[in-house]
């Protein structure tokens, strides 16, 4: 290289400080699936724990994954979360061709059935709690409510985003900041899907093969 | 990524929206859910038998949801998208496969004799 190709540092514009056109819909989405990667990672972890506390000595002689999980409930569930991503998607039809009542409806059906997903699976472990089987009675009972909890956990919250986007699309309508939440919010909605494929089949259906 | 649209409306990611798709992914997780409950409410198949079914629904699942939900697919719109998918993958595999490998080794050197035969992770 020769030395009329040194780069002043002092006048040297290492940037353009006019910023460049990104696409904000887009870029933000795709950071948000970034995150919602990072979150699963998490989930990975909590799945490694299921796996290693699923050993019968973890049990500490109190009850195991036959004993504890009920698939056939579960199974009632998957049918309301998979129908609450459903009337989500029903909401993006809706956005697709700007009816605002189209995705106001979505997004209370998704409210309502997911609603009832945590209704099942909250039945499901006041009955474990009331027959003494509570996360402190075993590591496997705490890697079990953990896994299954967290996976409730993002519901709670996404009850609770689909509530303030309602509110959003009906006082500001489909501006770029509304679209780009939903669109975030669908993301988010739809992985939990994802997410319950694998807790409905690695606890649920494989807990059921071991019923002593 | 760099697509400009005026509308947001017409952004590629809110036109990605495909009722048809969104009713047969539905459809289809249900039985894949449905199908492997019911084998094994039913005991129909050995353990390993189930598993393998469970396990290759789960798989089937995945690709259902993945494409006809989340459009994870290698058009322009999704395509990094799908590739930061790709590449989560082995980090999950390796997060619950040596996890699960070391344990399994572990437990086969200090549980007390009686367990020693025990399933790795069993129940």
């Amino acid at each position: 290289m020769s030395q009329d190709a040194h780069v002043d540092s002092a006048t040297a514009v290492l940037w353009d400080r006019g910023g460049t056109k990104h696409d904000m819909i887009a870029t933000r989405t795709f950071g948000f699936w970034l995150y919602l990667l990072s979150d699963a990672m998490i989930v990975s972890s909590l799945f490694a724990s299921y796996l290693v506390l699923g050993h019968r000595v973890n049990a500490a002689a109190g009850p195991s994954a036959g004993d504890v999980v009920h698939p056939i409930a579960a199974f009632w569930g998957t049918v309301l979360l998979f129908s609450a991503i459903l009337a989500y998607g029903g909401a993006m039809v809706g956005l697709k061709r700007g009816d605002r009542r189209a995705v106001l409806a979505g997004l209370g059906g998704a409210f309502v059935l997911g609603a009832g997903f945590l209704f099942v699976e909250g039945r499901d472990f006041a009955e474990l709690a009331l027959h003494g089987m509570v996360p402190e009675r075993s590591g496997y009972l705490s890697a079990f409510y953990t896994l299954v909890l967290y996976h409730g956990a993002h519901l709670v919250f996404g009850l609770l985003w689909i509530a303030v986007m309602m509110a959003q699309v009906a006082r500001q309508g489909f501006t770029a900041n509304v679209i780009y939440r939903l669109l975030n919010l669908k993301l988010f909605w739809f992985f939990q899907g994802f997410v319950w494929i694998y807790v409905f089949s690695f606890v649920y259906l494989t807990g059921a093969l071991h019923v002593h | 990524m760099s697509i400009e649209t005026r509308d947001p409306l017409q952004h590629p990611e809110v036109q990605l929206a495909r009722g048809r798709h969104y009713v047969g992914a539905y459809v289809v997780s249900l039985l894949l859910t449905g199908g492997p409950l019911w084998l094994v409410v039913r005991h129909l198949g050995t353990p390993r038998r189930l598993m393998i079914v469970v396990i290759a629904s789960a798989a089937a699942l995945t690709l259902v949801q993945g494409y006809f939900w989340l459009r994870l697919d290698f058009s322009r719109t999704q395509r990094w998208m799908t590739a930061a998918l790709v590449l989560f993958i082995p980090l999950v595999v390796m997060t619950i496969g040596l996890t699960a490998w070391m344990f399994a080794t572990l437990y086969a050197r200090t549980m007390i004799p009686t367990l020693m035969h025990a399933p790795a992770f069993g129940h």
